[in-house]
């Protein structure tokens, strides 16, 4: 039996079939646990393009969202994009990515894109940390990404795998 | 010499029938026979029956499978910008109708669809699904002996979900519409068999199917393959 429970543990961790960070829904994938992505000030979980999937919403009164995400290995350049809408101005930034951009909001969904390059002492963990000041409100969708995926994988219940 | 032509002609026999006067002639001669008038044209038998004579129906049932294409909505253009590009579903459908004075028929319906997109093989797929009920009133034209139109207006309900991790929300929602549908006589015993096609376009707006997003529709342009049984 103990066998069999690991052989599930561990073929969920080797999913080759895993979605990959450029695909939809990184954000339902990275903050899987409640725990996983952690909020602060005027920034709240909530669901998103579904009531199935992962959604922020940040503001107004100044609040923000980190993520966390891994770096990949093999890759020196890395990027990510937040599907974001609402009004006033969001901030993203990553001090591991040495990267930190603020982009004016609109009422339509769009993408906004921050690179850098992975810092020698980030060890591969990335935090994504997306967040309002003021006035400003964001509905943050989704984000994707380029030499970056989701922390890792975990086992919400036997023989079933949560993204 | 006028006394004498009198007098001749006084002597003279009056003409009669039987012996015409001199340089009269019968017309037609004879001798003449009058061509034989062309044989009649071969008369109907008007006791066979047509081929296919139109059937009064008291009812219809029909079943359809076909394609719905799905309403444009805002919350369509969050789901395309995200990576999703849902924009048709399977469906099928299934329907009752009592004709209640003249062509006018009244009926129900039931119907379910399924819509699925996948960005890419490993990417989580977006679901829709659907289970739609309401009523209609059809208006029956038999255009020729073999055709039957159906065409009216629709109300219902539809619940829907939509879902990307397997675990959606329902909505249910107003759904309203119309439909025409044009079957074809497959058979000549009661009950009568047609085949065709039914047209609708039934609109079905939502709210956000998540907390994010915007207004989403889950009304459709239906295209269906349609069955219908004439009682």
């Amino acid at each position: 039996m103990g066998l069999l429970l690991g052989v599930v543990v561990c073929s969920a961790c080797f999913d080759f079939h895993d979605a990959g960070p450029g695909d939809p829904r990184l954000l339902d994938r990275a903050c899987l646990g409640s725990d996983r992505c952690t909020t602060s000030g005027k920034a709240r979980r909530t669901t998103g393009i579904t009531a199935d999937s992962v959604g922020f919403e940040l503001g107004p009164g100044g609040g923000s969202v980190v993520i966390p995400l891994v770096a990949d290995s093999s890759s020196d350049e890395v990027s990510v994009e937040v599907l974001v809408a609402g009004s006033g101005k969001v901030d993203v930034s990553s001090s591991e990515l040495s990267a930190s951009d603020s982009f004016t909001l609109s009422e339509d969904y769009e993408w906004f894109q921050v690179g850098g390059a992975i810092s020698g002492s980030s060890s591969g963990s990335v935090k994504l940390r997306v967040g309002v000041t003021g006035d400003s409100r964001a509905e943050l969708l989704d984000i994707r990404a380029r030499g970056l995926d989701h922390a890792g994988c975990s086992v919400a219940a036997v023989g079933r795998r949560a993204h | 010499m006028l006394c004498v032509a009198l007098l001749l002609q006084a002597g003279a026999p009056p003409p009669t029938a039987a012996t015409p006067p001199v340089g009269w002639t019968d017309y037609p001669p004879p001798a003449w026979q009058a061509p034989a008038p062309p044989p009649p044209p071969p008369v109907e038998d008007e006791a066979r029956p047509e081929t296919k004579q139109r059937v009064e129906h008291t009812f219809l049932l029909r079943a359809g499978l076909g394609v719905g294409f799905l309403r444009p909505s805002a919350h369509d253009e969050v789901l395309e910008a995200d990576g999703y590009d849902l924009d048709s579903r399977a469906e099928l459908v299934l329907a009752g109708a009592g004709v209640v004075a003249g062509r006018v028929a009244l009926g129900a319906y039931v119907g379910i669809g399924r819509g699925t997109a996948s960005p890419s093989s490993e990417a989580p797929t977006l679901r829709q699904t659907v289970v739609r009920a309401g009523t209609e009133i059809s208006l029956v034209l038999q255009p020729s002996a073999t055709t039957t139109l159906l065409l009216g207006p629709e109300l219902g309900m539809l619940q829907g979900t939509l879902s990307v991790q397997g675990d959606g929300r329902s909505q249910t929602v107003l759904e309203y519409g119309g439909k025409l549908g044009a079957y074809f006589r497959v058979s000549d015993a009661p009950p009568v068999w047609y085949l065709g096609s039914t047209l609708g376009y039934t609109l079905a707006p939502a709210d956000p199917p998540g907390a994010l997003g915007r207004d989403y529709d889950y009304g459709a342009l239906h295209v269906d393959f349609t069955v219908v049984l004439g009682g």
